[in-house]
This record gives structure tokens, sequence and C-alpha cells, in this order.
């Protein structure tokens, strides 16, 4: 059993474990929400095929958890290089004015 | 096009309401309700909010908020701006959808 504590602590290294991380509800293949689904198919869109996915859904924990972690009230959740970057709508204003590709060529993603 | 000119009066009572307003919070959230806490607390010039619970399984709202406030402000740090705001309501609203504009952004949007 994990407590709080050790849950923030797991989030900060899950978060900079890889390049991209989202927590969603559902699974990049089975998205459960529209706006989790929103995010799947933008980096789709941009060539990000690799990158972490975590369903909020199976851990009730973790949902409380991450939105704790990041102080965001919403899930999707966005991180590049275990920084926090938004929820849908941040990325996909990021996506409609470039800054997601400028973003990514910092991780060097090719979009 | 502006909605909701504020005074400065009027703007500093709403500052002093602020905590009266939180333990008046009655759980039903309203698109007026919304709207009358940004434009007190973000001095927002312009917001639309539209309710789009009867898309959804529960309350739901989609926002633009126009506020000189968000100027030389990241997206993240304007959109953290609104959650604060609203953060007594986002405990209770199941979907929310954001757009953070300054009033020179708004102005251009209108003008395209």
């Amino acid at each position: 059993l994990c407590s709080a504590a050790d849950l923030q602590k797991n989030l900060g290294e899950m978060v900079k474990k890889d390049k991209v991380v989202v927590f969603m509800k559902g699974t990049p293949a089975q998205p459960m929400c529209g706006f989790s689904n929103a995010v799947v198919q933008i980096l789709r869109m941009h060539g990000v095929d690799n990158y972490a996915a975590y369903n909020v859904l199976e851990d009730q924990d973790l949902r409380q958890g991450v939105k704790d972690f990041s102080n965001w009230p919403t899930i999707p959740q966005v991180y590049f290089n275990g920084e926090f970057v938004g929820g849908c709508d941040i990325l996909l204003q990021m996506h409609q004015n470039g800054d997601l590709v400028e973003e990514l060529k910092k991780l060097g993603i090719r979009s | 096009m502006i909605s909701a000119p504020m005074t400065e009066a009027s703007r500093t009572s709403a500052q002093s309401l602020r905590s009266d307003s939180i333990t008046a919070f009655d759980m039903s959230v309203t698109a007026d309700h919304i709207r009358d806490r940004l434009i007190k607390e973000l001095a927002a010039v312009h917001v639309d909010v539209e309710d789009t619970s009867p898309n959804r399984c529960a309350a739901s709202f989609k926002v633009l908020v126009v506020s000189p406030q968000f100027e030389n402000k990241p997206l993240l740090q304007r959109h953290r701006m609104v959650n604060t705001c609203l953060a007594e309501e986002l405990k209770e609203i199941h979907a929310f959808e954001q757009k953070t504009l300054t009033p020179e952004q708004w102005k251009k949007q209108n003008s395209q």
C-alpha cells in the first residue's frame, strides 16, 4: 500500500522517466473521454507515438494524486521532460499556434 | 465589445466579498455564477460561458475569458489563474474548457 507522500514521490519519478508523459482517462488505444482522446489525436498528428500514458480510471489514488502533484484540477495532463505542460485546452492551443512543434523539437521529436 | 464594464468601486467591493461568496456557494454551479466570479476576481472585460452539460453526463462548462490581467503571462499561468478563481466550483464541475485572451488578442480575433 502506497501512502500519499510515496505517491507524490513516485509521480515525480514517473513524469521524468519518459520525455512525454500523459495522465488520461483510458488508454491511447481506447480513450474513455473526449478530452483525453483529443490529446492522443494531437500527439499522433505530431508523430509522437512513444510516450508514457497512465490510465487514471484504473487507480483512484493516482487520479487524485496527479491533481495534487501538478496543482491542476482536471485530466488529461501532459508533461514534457518532467515539466507540466497543461491539459487538453493548452495542448490544443499550442498545436494551433505552432508552439507544440517548437516544444517537441526541444525534446528531439520532429513533427 | 465590452459586456461587463467594471468601476473601480465595484472591483474593490468584489475583492472584499471574496470569502463570503465562497461560503455562500451552494453546490449548483451556474453559468451566471461562473461569469460573475471571473468578472469580479480577474477583472475580465468579456466572459462567455457556455453550459455544455447537456452534451455530457454532469456539470460541464466552456468559458472564454478576456482580461487585461493575462497580459505578459504564459498560457499555463493564465489557465492557472482561472482555475484558482474557480477552485471551489471546479470541485463540482465534471468537464471544463477554457480560452484565455488579453483584450488586445480578443480585438484581433474579432477583426479577423
